[in-house]
């Protein structure tokens, strides 16, 4: 409830994220905590660090903006057709480019046959940072045995303990 | 009640508290310790070739190539929460459809404050490009030096340290040397 609350104050499907590759070291580790917003009426500017999904990719991507390009606002018979049921300010077109800090080329090869990033793949900007937090999930996932022995001391405990 | 267990889960409910709060602290702290500092950047050459794309090798594109000189003191940028500053140059200008694109060219970490003495001239690391293929009838570019300081915990900052005082125009494409 308060995460959806908050992905619905931020506009963004996953206000948190955990880091889980080093393409940004040396700002962001595996498992630094990222907290995410997405102002839908505001242009993204080079030097922000977006999250961004693929679709047909699994995992979301934190990489930096290297460049942007605004659209010329189309004026298709779409467009009339929604302004005369809701009066919805346009969300801004553009097309981005990333790339991670730490990585020596542009990511228009995870792109997955796309040429440019647009503004429907991209879950957030990062706006706040707290280290090594979100390390306790990657550890489950890179060692099942921690999971499993986590899992077992608590129901252990369950059964030991009397209050 | 006084099991090991209830007091291993009171020390360490009060432990985690604490570090929250300091953390919170810290990054609140890094909140009021703001710089703006100033330097300069200035472009030395700007030419434009013809080309081909990386992906598309029988599409003929343009490609700017610049050089230019940045000097900066970013030092005071550093204070107890900071951990790397991220700089970039970009090139901001409106194109032929007339409308906005930012391009950065040039990018540095500085992880130390020994480093954050700026003092580089060279040409553009990233390529140089429009999304209609050709710097004609573009409007003159300006040049800026921007950063990004990335704390240990908290706020990511922006902030912008040096521009070109005056746009600087696209020259006529040349055909490639090669």
């Amino acid at each position: 409830m308060l995460w959806k609350g908050m992905g619905l104050f931020m506009n963004t499907e996953s206000p948190i994220v955990v880091v889980l590759s080093g393409s940004m070291e040396p700002a962001f580790y595996r498992g630094d905590l990222l907290f995410l917003t997405n102002p839908a009426h505001e242009k993204y500017v080079t030097g922000d660090i977006t999250v961004y999904k693929i679709p047909g990719a699994e995992i979301p991507i934190v990489h930096r903006v290297l460049e942007t390009h605004d659209l010329v606002a189309k004026n298709s018979s779409r467009k009339s057709k929604t302004e005369e049921l809701v009066r919805l300010p346009a969300v801004p077109q553009q097309l981005l480019l990333t790339k991670g800090d730490n990585n020596y080329v542009d990511d228009i090869d995870l792109y997955q046959g796309l040429d440019w990033l647009e503004r429907r793949h991209i879950v957030g900007k990062v706006r706040g940072f707290l280290p090594y937090i979100g390390y306790v999930t990657i550890a489950m996932n890179d060692f099942p045995q921690l999971k499993y022995a986590l899992l077992g001391g608590l129901g252990l405990l369950a059964l030991i303990q009397r209050e | 009640m006084h099991s090991i267990y209830s007091r291993v889960n009171a020390v360490s409910g009060l432990w985690s508290t604490c570090l929250m709060v300091l953390l919170g602290a810290i990054a609140l702290s890094s909140m009021f310790l703001s710089a703006d500092p100033k330097g300069d950047v200035s472009v030395t050459s700007l030419k434009v070739f013809h080309g081909k794309a990386k992906r598309y090798p029988y599409k003929k594109q343009e490609f700017g190539f610049v050089n230019f000189n940045i000097t900066a003191d970013l030092t005071p940028l550093f204070n107890w929460n900071t951990k790397q500053l991220f700089l970039y140059l970009e090139a901001e200008y409106t194109n032929a459809q007339g409308v906005k694109n930012d391009v950065v060219l040039w990018d540095r970490i500085v992880r130390r404050k020994e480093d954050a003495v700026i003092n580089f001239s060279g040409k553009n690391k990233y390529k140089f490009r429009d999304l209609s293929k050709t710097f004609k009838n573009v409007a003159p570019a300006h040049y800026a030096l921007k950063y990004n300081v990335m704390p240990y915990v908290g706020m990511l900052t922006y902030g912008e340290a040096a521009r070109t005082a005056e746009p600087i125009g696209f020259p006529e494409a040349q055909e490639s040397m090669s």
